[in-house]
């Protein structure tokens, strides 16, 4: 079973994407702001994907998957995020992020893009 | 720039001299008096909105966290059904396998009886044959007529004898003891041949019963018959067990249901996924519940700037200079539209749409 690390301020957010990825056979992990998550990731923590928000209090998506690339050189990091301006987009992609989704993203495609991203699962 | 900045801070207390004048004039609150107050109540009214949306967006958080509780449970029942399809599935295999063992047991069990039945048929056809070759026993009686015919002429013989042997007086003394031997070796052989004959027709009497009753025995024996009937019902059975497990198809059963239960977690996902537009709206609100905090902040100082003429010009930027940075926190094209719309400015990030989902 695939571990997947969610980062969102929002719980609602949280509930909603563990629910998803739970029912599709995927173990969950979550943090609600950038810092809790790369507290998390320095702790030792290697999920097998990392999907965060970009909007977050304490530190932002886009720093969060800097920090975490430097840790974790392979894994793939989505950026789900209702942020749609290019720029952003640019940034995260410069700092190491596999992929950028608009919110709201159906359950269907959501999984649909992991299993491009994690081969095999 | 500038100019705009003095112009923005003089045009207050012009304002406030001329409204005051007018108030002095006519020794009452003027309507302009009443525009100030009407000002002073704006900062509360929008605070109050803001504090609205806030508690709206609480509320609509806890429904949709509601919503989710709800999916996942409809998920967990879900799996439960799953769960006891998965018991029903493994005891339905082994009442199949129960089951084609029986037939398995049963049709050895009928092909033992078949061979009994037809050993016992075999018995019965033996026992008939050996009992009809008995009756050759009849054959002897003829035999014994022959010998009661010579031993009445020997009879006959030995009278005559005996009467040639008186009329030989002395000399046929010899020759009648012979005579009467052999007369009476005669009637003994014509009682030996009686009880014979008695004898042969008891026995042919005996052979004759046991040959019906062991005919009556092969056309009326219900053993045999129930033992064929009961290897009918084995077959009839292992017949209706084969029409039965080719329209059972358990494994057809169960993939469709297997089916169904994914399709109802696919869908389950997919409807939970769909909770993130709660999110968009929530950001969306949030913004607007800070726009709302700057204006109100905006009306308190220019009420504050008419109450005091004398007062320093406005500390914050004018109205048009917020809403362009309000502008620049919106992170959805949703917003930028919107303010386009309004306002008729184009946002910078505003150029062209970007793919919903991009993998780099």
């Amino acid at each position: 079973m695939k571990n997947v690390f969610l980062v969102d301020d929002s719980a609602t957010m949280l509930m909603s994407l563990k629910g998803t990825l739970e029912i599709s056979g995927y173990k969950v992990e979550l943090a609600s702001d950038g810092e809790a998550a790369l507290g998390k990731l320095r702790g030792g923590y290697k999920p097998d994907l990392i999907i965060t928000d970009i909007n977050m209090p304490k530190l932002d998506g886009i720093s969060l998957i800097r920090e975490a690339r430097k840790l974790l050189r392979f894994t793939p990091i989505l950026a789900l995020t209702t942020e749609s301006q290019q720029l952003k987009r640019d940034e995260a992609k410069k700092n190491g992020a596999t992929g950028w989704l608009v919110k709201p993203v159906g359950g269907a495609d959501l999984v649909k893009v992991i299993k491009q991203v994690l081969p095999g699962a | 720039m500038q100019a705009h900045a003095e112009t923005v801070s003089k045009a207050p207390g012009r304002l406030s001299r001329w409204l005051r004048a007018l108030t002095g004039r006519f020794g009452q609150p003027s309507t302009a008096d009443r525009a100030l107050d009407e000002l002073k109540e704006t900062g509360t009214y929008l605070t109050l909105m803001h504090q609205q949306l806030g508690g709206a967006l609480g509320e609509s958080d806890a429904g949709a966290q509601q919503v989710i509780e709800r999916l996942q449970s409809i998920h967990a029942v879900s799996l439960q059904q799953s769960d006891r399809i998965d018991e029903t599935e493994a005891n339905g295999r082994h009442l199949m396998q129960v089951m084609k063992d029986k037939v398995m047991a049963d049709t050895q069990l009928g092909s033992i009886l078949e061979m009994f039945v037809q050993k016992q048929e075999a018995d019965v056809q033996a026992n008939l044959e050996r009992i009809k070759r008995l009756q050759g026993v009849k054959g002897l009686a003829p035999l014994v007529d022959v010998i009661a015919t010579v031993a009445r002429q020997t009879n006959f013989l030995a009278i005559n004898a005996a009467i040639e042997a008186a009329r030989a007086g002395e000399a046929g003394r010899g020759f009648a003891v012979v005579a009467a031997e052999i007369r009476q070796l005669s009637n003994r052989t014509s009682e030996v041949a009686v009880d014979i004959a008695g004898r042969i027709n008891a026995a042919t009497n005996g052979i004759d019963e046991e040959l019906r009753t062991a005919v009556e025995t092969s056309d009326r024996s219900t053993t045999t018959s129930n033992m064929r009937r009961v290897l009918s019902d084995i077959a009839d059975m292992q017949e209706r067990f084969a029409q039965s497990v080719a329209q059972l198809d358990l494994d057809a059963v169960i993939r469709g249901v297997r089916s169904g239960h994914q399709d109802i977690a696919d869908r389950l996902a997919d409807a939970l996924g769909q909770v993130q537009s709660h999110d968009v709206v929530r950001q969306r609100v949030e913004n607007v519940q800070r726009a709302l905090d700057d204006l109100t902040q905006h009306l308190r100082q220019t009420s504050q700037q008419l109450n005091s003429p004398g007062a320093p010009a406005l500390d914050g930027p004018p109205l048009s200079q917020r809403m362009q940075q309000h502008a620049q926190s919106y992170v959805m094209g949703s917003e930028r539209l919107t303010h386009r719309e309004v306002t008729g400015q184009q946002h910078a990030a505003d150029a062209g749409s970007t793919p919903r989902i991009e993998l780099f």
